[in-house]
């Protein structure tokens, strides 16, 4: 299990990863978000002890976010359409020791990365259109 | 590049009185938290800016000298402020995510490089530096924690 928490201190996270990697996104909504870029990895939503002052919104059609109502930290992402993905839970990676300490495999969104930055490879990148294949399940 | 730029929701949004020409990031372990991943910042001098719906923006301070900024209603990550009394109090990290467009900006800064997770790393070379580089460049004690 890994603990973390927000800024403040508010929201803590207890939980435990499910699939053993990160993933950065670059997409406008996560962008905007953050205010830079997202890193998540996906938890096991069974044992996952999140608690404090959490405000939520959905800002776009198949999952909702999290965030800390006293700071503003972003804490979780979760797929909330039917389908195989339902109930998919991802954490913000900043707020654990060492971002969670799992390695990058995937960046979403790798078509709308502004030109100006880019991680380090190796890891796989895939494409809004490859994204939302795998998320909207139609 | 842009000169406008809003939160994820829009409830707060802002307009620059220059188009900002470059961006830092910032690894440092508030940056992360706050952000969830990467903060990405454009300095803006105070008096550089006018905001939309000032009334959703939420701030908590982070240190005895600095506050971060948020929307209420989405979660946004705005700005690190400058709060310390002085020629530069108000100046702005402003979130670079915030903008309406990056193209054309340069990346030219990293720092807190020192604290930086080893999974992820920007390619490419640019200015990096340490937390005590930082902190000799502010002119701040180097023992008093991050911003």
């Amino acid at each position: 299990m890994l603990e973390g928490r927000c800024l403040c201190g508010a929201v803590t996270a207890v939980v435990e990863p499910s699939d053993g990697h990160m993933t950065a996104c670059n997409c406008e909504n996560c962008r905007r978000w953050t205010g830079g870029v997202n890193f998540t990895f996906a938890v096991v939503p069974e044992t996952a002890q999140i608690e404090g002052p959490i405000k939520t919104i959905t800002p776009m059609p198949w999952a909702r976010r999290g965030f800390c109502a006293e700071c503003g930290s972003g804490i979780y992402y979760k797929v909330t359409t039917e389908g195989e993905l339902n109930g998919l839970l991802k954490v913000s990676a900043g707020l654990f020791n060492d971002a969670g300490g799992l390695p990058l495999d995937v960046e979403f969104y790798a078509d709308e990365r502004p030109a100006s930055y880019d991680l380090s490879k190796p890891h796989r990148t895939m494409t809004r259109a490859e994204v939302e294949a795998y998320f909207v399940d139609d | 590049m842009s000169k406008t730029g809003r939160c994820l929701c829009g409830a707060v949004s802002f307009e620059l009185t220059e188009k900002p020409k470059s961006y830092g990031a910032c690894h440092c372990g508030m940056c992360r938290k706050f952000s969830g991943g990467i903060e990405l910042g454009v300095q803006v001098m105070p008096g550089q800016i006018t905001w939309s719906g000032e009334d959703s923006i939420g701030t908590y301070a982070s240190s005895e000298w600095a506050e971060r900024g948020f929307c209420t209603t989405c979660g946004s990550s705005l700005f690190w402020r400058l709060t310390l009394p002085g020629d530069l109090q108000g100046m702005l990290s402003l979130s670079a995510g915030a903008l309406d467009n990056l193209d054309g900006m340069a990346f030219d800064t990293e720092v807190y490089v020192d604290h930086k997770p080893a999974n992820h790393a920007f390619s490419g070379e640019r200015r990096r530096m340490t937390e005590a580089e930082v902190r000799e460049m502010v002119g701040a004690a180097p023992e008093s924690g991050n911003a």
